[in-house]
């Protein structure tokens, strides 16, 4: 009789060296479901489909695909045996077709070697309309739009006619509509039989598309549910051990008629136009809407990134023109980015390096010349500073060894090393990608900037739950410009806040 | 990592007991000293060519800057000029041809390794034009470029040396305890990272190419007066033990990237070996077949050992 799992682990346990990553998880897919994975950073879950897919080796305990167990060498391994994984990082070649992409390595050939272009296409469409994608296959996939790429990323992993499909945050650089249809060619893909592994930190996305829940904490399975038996708070609940009720700080606005920043119908030569808004010191904004509404590119306008075409922006009351982010940072406009890896950390730093990068007039000693033993000090003093605490164990340490939560903790705890230059403090999706237990330290940070130490901070977020929670204002944007702005009292539900943003 | 990161040490240590064993004459001052002597105009273009790689960059065109520089230099002494004059001259030529390599490079965008083997090709087709091809030599060498290059001070130690020594220094503070010298592995290391805490990356690596052509100038000095000669290649044999030099210092200390004592050890460790294996008479093809696999080897060292890839290298 066949196993009536797709897949199953019986105490799955993987263990590094002072580390159970992995303990002793019981945990199936059924053919035809899509079953998500949650849980914080480091809760076990991406080691645990490392181990599912080959690229890591069980500790103890064992892995059944179709009722037969299995010991996979190498992703490649599972791959031929019909577990396929997409990874959240994009693994096209940019300049290769949808086609060639989704054949490569597997194309048709004839007369020996050569591809047999016309039966390898037909093959890649065949694999496309099975699902129901609507995709390009015949351009060159960097011409395609993000969720086009991520479906061409699954269309390949379907390939192999995988039994399971393991995606690993799939939707984590995609807007709302591209979302919608992703999860079109993924219940396609299940009405074939598939099980599919979904994981995310978007919650309201696992509650669209999974029919069932398991939740990881510390290496552990702490609950496998049926998703509409479980709800947000539980989640977190599970997740977090604390209540949602905690998640978000209490906010005393205090509405000052101070302007710290005023800008008034600024546009650019690309995406935005006609923006105006205000900014008091001791608040927080909000900045909500979808990924290429505008917001990270007005951010990036005021730090001197990029320039205005018209329009002004008056800081106290006084026009700046910001001519880089050099000129920013002197007048107080700090920058947290959004992409960490890329734009904020120096990964052939160590730990120290990369917090000291600022403050670096504060060491000089005799001729100029730092005094690395000040600067290890004042590195020290910036990671244990009492407003963000860093967990690491040298100060000279590689920074990749830190987890992602510690690594937004660098870009924060830099800028507040020069806490007393600041004046307006922006911070672009500083809580993507971290545990939840990190965001809440976040949004109390946010929240004690602006109340204790009266900076006016832009908080730029996809996520309106976190939006509404932390900030005194919600600008909400929109093809390139704010559409909506809303005082907190004023928002009764999201839906209000949404349907400006779509 | 220890072999990583000692590695080159211990190398050096090594060949220089299996050489003093081989030939005693290898200990005496005079060879220690005309080792270090080879070793100045490979770590003077080293370090120069050092802090062009540190900020992401490259430069091909370094040796042939240093040839025109030499040829230059001579053919003004042939005419008799003021010897401070052509020094100056000398150091403006190596650094307009830095500020030239920089505004193709960080102005005009063009990836560094066409745009300065482009000016490489030019300078040496102007030094062959200045010397009509031919090796050119001044009757009479002016007493400032014997003290500079080619006299000895007690007897024994080659003037050239200070030179070496002074740049040395120099180099390992600009690049290890300055802040300009942090700013510039900053903006190699996360050109994007480093322009979003405020720091002028064209800048940084604008000054490393001036200062690798100004190094280029004082090589091209350097060398002359210790030749009392030039021709239009003599910058020329330096290219590669010079690039090798540098990665291959690149693995002292800091496993993978680019420092100054690593290039200066690394300088030494070249000069050594070129010494050593002419001195117990080993054929003229040994060190080409010594140099390839040390460097093959070492960076093999950096890619298996040492848990750094070489990805913030960019050739």
């Amino acid at each position: 009789m066949p196993s009536m799992f797709a897949l199953e682990t019986r105490h799955l346990t993987k263990a590094f060296p002072g580390v159970i990553a992995v303990n002793d998880v019981d945990f199936a897919v059924r053919p035809g479901e899509v079953h998500a994975l949650l849980g914080e950073n480091g809760a076990g879950k991406s080691t645990f489909c490392k181990v599912l897919s080959g690229v890591h080796r069980a500790t103890s305990g064992e892995v059944l695909l179709e009722g037969k167990p299995v010991a996979f060498r190498s992703p490649h391994d599972a791959l031929v045996a019909g577990l396929s994984m997409v990874y959240q990082e994009r693994n096209l070649i940019p300049f290769l077709t949808g086609t060639q992409n989704i054949c490569l390595g597997k194309e048709e050939t004839q007369y020996g070697s050569l591809i047999h272009e016309s039966k390898t296409r037909r093959m890649a469409r065949e694999i496309r309309d099975r699902v129901g994608a609507h995709v390009r296959l015949d351009v060159e996939v960097e011409a395609l739009r993000p969720s086009e790429q991520q479906v061409i990323e699954i269309l390949r992993a379907l390939f192999h006619r995988p039994r399971l499909l393991l995606l690993d945050e799939p939707t984590a650089s995609l807007t709302h509509q591209d979302t919608e249809m992703l999860y079109e060619v993924i219940r396609n893909v299940i009405s074939e039989g598939v099980g599919v592994i979904f994981i995310s930190h978007k919650l309201e996305e696992v509650f669209k598309i999974a029919d069932r829940i398991t939740i990881f904490r510390d290496g552990i399975r702490v609950a496998t549910e049926l998703a509409a038996d479980l709800d947000r708070d539980a989640c977190i609940r599970h997740m977090t051990n604390r209540d949602i009720s905690e998640l978000y700080p209490d906010v005393q606005a205090k509405p000052t008629d101070e302007r710290l920043l005023d800008v008034e119908n600024v546009s650019d030569d690309k995406k935005l136009h006609d923006i105006s808004f205000t900014l008091s010191p001791g608040e927080v904004v909000g900045f909500y809407g979808l990924v290429g509404s505008g917001r990270t590119e007005l951010a990036e306008l005021l730090f001197g990134l990029s320039s205005k075409t018209s329009g002004t922006v008056k800081l106290r009351g006084e026009e700046v023109r910001i001519r880089n982010p050099g000129h920013a940072i002197e007048q107080g406009i700090f920058l947290v980015p959004e992409d960490r890896a890329r734009h904020g950390l120096f990964s052939s730093f160590n730990l120290k390096e990369n917090l000291t990068l600022p403050v670096m007039s504060r060491f000089l000693g005799k001729l100029g010349l730092i005094d690395h033993r000040a600067e290890a000090a004042a590195a020290t003093d910036i990671a244990d500073n009492g407003e963000l605490r860093l967990v690491y164990t040298d100060i000279q340490q590689q920074i990749d060894s830190l987890s992602g939560g510690n690594k937004q903790k660098i870009l924060i705890a830099r800028w507040l090393a020069k806490r007393e230059d600041a004046a307006v403090m922006i911070l672009d999706e500083p809580t993507q990608g971290i545990d939840i237990g990190v965001k809440h330290e976040i949004y109390e940070l946010l929240r004690r900037l602006a109340e204790k130490h009266q900076l006016g901070v832009i908080f730029i977020s996809s996520e309106l739950a976190e939006v509404i929670g932390v900030s005194d204002r919600v600008c909400i944007f929109k093809d390139g410009t704010i559409v909506k702005e809303y005082r907190r009292d004023e928002i009764q539900n999201q839906e209000q806040v949404l349907k400006w943003a779509f | 990592m220890f072999l990583v990161k000692y590695g080159l040490l211990l190398a050096a240590v090594l060949i220089w007991i299996a050489f003093g064993i081989l030939q005693h004459r290898f200990y005496s001052p005079i060879n220690i000293f005309s080792i270090i002597r080879q070793a100045s105009i490979i770590g003077i273009l080293g370090l120069g060519l050092g802090g062009i790689v540190i900020n992401g960059d490259f430069d091909m065109s370094f040796a042939a800057n240093t040839s025109l520089v030499g040829v230059i230099a001579i053919t003004m002494m042939m005419n008799d000029m003021n010897p401070v004059l052509i020094f100056f001259v000398g150091l403006a030529i190596g650094t307009t041809v830095g500020a030239v390599n920089s505004l193709l490079v960080v102005r005009a965008r063009i990836p560094a390794f066409i745009a300065t083997m482009g000016m490489m090709i030019f300078l040496q087709g102007i030094a062959k034009y200045v010397t009509g091809g031919a090796e050119i030599y001044p009757i009479h060498v002016p007493m400032f470029y014997k003290l500079f290059g080619s006299s000895y001070t007690f007897g024994v130690i080659p003037n050239g040396v200070f030179t070496f020594a002074i740049i040395g220094v120099a180099a390992i503070l600009f690049y290890g305890y300055s802040r300009r010298g942090r700013y510039m592995y900053a903006s190699g290391g996360n050109p994007d990272a480093a322009r979003h805490v405020g720091l002028n990356v064209r800048a940084n690596r604008t000054l490393a190419f001036v200062l690798g052509g100004l190094l280029s100038g004082v090589a091209g000095l350097l060398l002359i007066s210790m030749l009392r000669a030039a021709n239009p290649s003599i910058g020329q044999g330096y290219l590669f033990p010079t690039v090798i030099t540098v990665f291959l210092g690149s693995l002292f200390l800091k496993g993978g990237v680019v420092n100054a004592p690593g290039i200066i050890l690394s300088a030494v460790f070249m000069a050594s070996l070129s010494n050593g294996f002419t001195m117990i008479g080993l054929p003229f093809y040994a060190k080409d077949i010594a140099q390839g696999l040390i460097l093959v080897i070492a960076l093999l060292g950096i890619c298996v050992l040492g848990r750094k890839s070489m990805r913030d290298i960019k050739l």
